[in-house]
């Protein structure tokens, strides 16, 4: 799974502000009352996914590219929302944002006997351990996030391992998510680090976005 | 092609029609069965609820209240209701109709009673629940809320749960109010009867909370009765009332 | 058969991708049960837009979420049909009769036929096969397959004054 969010050398402190005190009106809102109705058709597709893999052994490939880029109409909005990113999240499933990447290989024999452990016990040797250290992690996140406002807002700079810890608890998260929705079956690692097999993906610093 | 779509489409409509008229005639299970079964479960239900909350029947000849219950029973009728009248040794002030077309009056709320007019027009009230159908009202309220909530679990759904559970709407109780003044009125008694209890109870009300909170609106209700003016009732009854209020 | 019809792509000439959408279709009906909520009217609105969303795609998709979808239409309206009459009880006592009871039982067995068919359908249009309900297999086939003369666009573009 390829999970980047691009930092950027410096950031707006005039979007910062905005989006502190109306972010929520003129970004979350709107993506977020299309992105509702949006989940219950990610939940109809996915149920219908399971039952799909358990007789037929795949994952529908329509249904597969539908919930990639549902998650990562999410993520857009995420990044603004969390001030990683700059500018203004794109509407559409089809939409193209050269700030984030975000792309899951699809396989075409996914695991019958899997997808029924992760059915039943998927709570108990996923839920739980990774749920655990990553309640503190999202804990950890938020005061970072708080920092990183503070430091954004008099130097205009996103110190760089903030960044970093922040996009790899979403990029963590995301795993466990992919594991668990029948999108995997890789086991998610406990850790936000780029496995061997994503790197060479990231955002190049060289490259800015003006804003 | 488009005939035979059509053609297709008849059939279709032939055999759903066939099969359910087919059904209706030669039913695989009968109406009539299943509404006796219904209602032998209903009966069996409250038989069990009356021995459970140890309600005791008007009309029977054992003590006082009993038989003067008995009377006022049949003086308040409705051609469409059928209902029974209970009476609960509960010293709380309060009388409910329950789904069942059953009635209970509490102990406490006959002594409060000055005179049977007033308990009359608490039964009435009570009959107007049962005659508007205000039971099966709240139970479809209530599933409208659940289905539309459907295991959301908000707060905002939870306080809604309550609100419409817990009692009657408010306008439900003043449909029933009005059709006390209507059922008051045929038997040539005075709501103003009524106003005299209200009023009595409520200045009584801060020693019994559950009872204003079960009937909001107090004061509009009072006003509502109070606007018809007073005259004493010339019904007769057998039972002389303050022997009845002394026996209990 | 005849020159107005598009013609039928073979099962060989199917990707496994339209073969999958195709059966995907079929099971829009399961879709109230994925969102949880027991209204019979999410599993039309799901069939909707899952053709709406797969019209584009090759005749093959669009026949077999067309017939989907209209072999739903029927099914929820009944199925509403019931919910109401059974709330309507409620209001005014329990005095149903024979009418509803046998409605009750058609209703039931015209669930269990869809599904049953759906299902069937389902299977054969991964296996890349065409299958026919009674009557909207025919409908379906007319309306996807049939070649209809594009209509000149009438109207055109002219300043304000």
């Amino acid at each position: 799974m390829i999970f980047e969010i691009r930092h950027q050398e410096s950031y707006s402190r005039g979007e910062l502000l905005l989006r502190t005190f109306f972010g929520y009106l003129y970004i979350a809102l709107p993506h977020l009352f299309l992105l509702f109705f949006l989940s219950i058709w990610s939940s109809i597709v996915g149920f219908i996914a399971f039952w799909s893999i358990l007789f037929t052994g795949r994952y529908p490939e329509s249904f597969f590219e539908f919930q990639t880029k549902f998650i990562k109409w999410e993520m857009r909005v995420n990044a603004r929302m969390m001030n990683l990113v700059d500018g203004y999240p794109a509407f559409g499933l089809d939409a193209e944002d050269e700030n984030i990447k975000f792309y899951v290989p699809y396989r075409e024999d996914m695991s019958r006997g899997n997808a029924i452990i992760k059915l039943l016990f998927g709570w108990l040797y996923v839920g739980i351990p990774h749920g655990f250290v990553l309640f503190f992690r999202v804990i950890g996140m938020f005061f970072v996030q708080i920092i990183a406002f503070w430091i954004v807002l008099f130097t205009g700079e996103f110190p760089k391992k903030m960044h970093d810890f922040i996009v790899g608890t979403q990029r963590w998260a995301q795993r466990v998510n992919l594991y668990l929705a029948f999108m995997t079956d890789e086991y998610p690692p406990f850790t936000g680090h780029r496995q061997e097999n994503e790197l060479g993906y990231e955002f190049d610093r060289t490259q800015q976005v003006n804003n | 092609m488009k005939k035979r779509i059509w053609r297709d489409f008849l059939i279709l409509l032939v055999i759903f029609l066939g099969a359910w008229i087919f059904l209706t005639y030669y039913p695989i299970v009968d109406s009539e069965v299943v509404k006796e079964s219904y209602n032998e479960r209903e009966t069996e239900i409250k038989e069990k609820l009356i021995e459970l909350l140890e309600f005791e029947q008007a009309d029977s000849d054992t003590t006082q209240i009993l038989r003067a219950l008995g009377e006022l029973k049949h003086l308040v009728s409705d051609k469409d209701i059928n209902y029974d009248l209970y009476f609960s040794d509960s010293k709380d002030i309060n009388a409910y109709a329950l789904p069942g077309n059953m009635i209970v009056i509490n102990r406490g709320i006959i002594l409060e009673c000055d005179s049977p007019e007033e308990l009359i027009g608490i039964i009435a009230h009570e009959l107007g629940h049962l005659k508007l159908n205000h039971h099966t009202d709240q139970l479809l309220t209530t599933l409208g809320i659940e289905l539309l909530l459907a295991g959301n679990s908000s707060t905002a759904g939870e306080v809604t749960k309550v609100l419409t559970q817990s009692t009657f709407s408010r306008d439900m109780e003043a449909e029933a109010d009005d059709f006390a003044v209507k059922k008051l009125q045929e038997l040539g008694i005075s709501p103003n009867y009524l106003a005299k209890l209200f009023k009595k109870l409520y200045t009584k009300s801060d020693l019994v909370p559950e009872f204003l909170n079960s009937h909001p609106d107090m004061n509009k209700r009072i006003s509502k009765f109070s606007k018809y003016p007073f005259e004493e009732s010339k019904l007769e009854f057998t039972f002389d009332w303050l022997k009845v209020k002394n026996s209990l | 058969m005849n020159t107005d019809y598009y013609p039928i792509q073979q099962p060989e000439d199917l990707p496994a991708r339209e073969r999958e959408d195709a059966m995907g279709a079929y099971f829009m009906m399961f879709a109230s049960l994925a969102a949880g909520l027991p209204l019979p009217v999410i599993n039309l609105i799901a069939a909707i837009i899952y053709y709406h969303v797969n019209k584009h795609k090759s005749r093959f998709v669009r026949f077999h979420s067309l017939q989907s979808l209209l072999s739903q239409l029927p099914v929820s309206l009944l199925n509403a049909g019931l919910v109401v009459w059974a709330i309507s009880f409620f209001k005014y006592d329990f005095n149903f009769d024979n009418t509803f009871l046998s409605y009750l039982i058609v209703v039931i067995l015209a669930n269990l036929l869809y599904l049953g068919f759906s299902i069937a359908a389902a299977i054969k249009a991964r296996q890349g096969l065409m299958y026919y309900f009674i009557f909207f297999g025919k409908l379906s086939y007319e309306i996807v397959y049939k070649v209809k003369e594009e209509e000149e666009q009438i109207y055109r573009n002219n300043p304000p004054i």
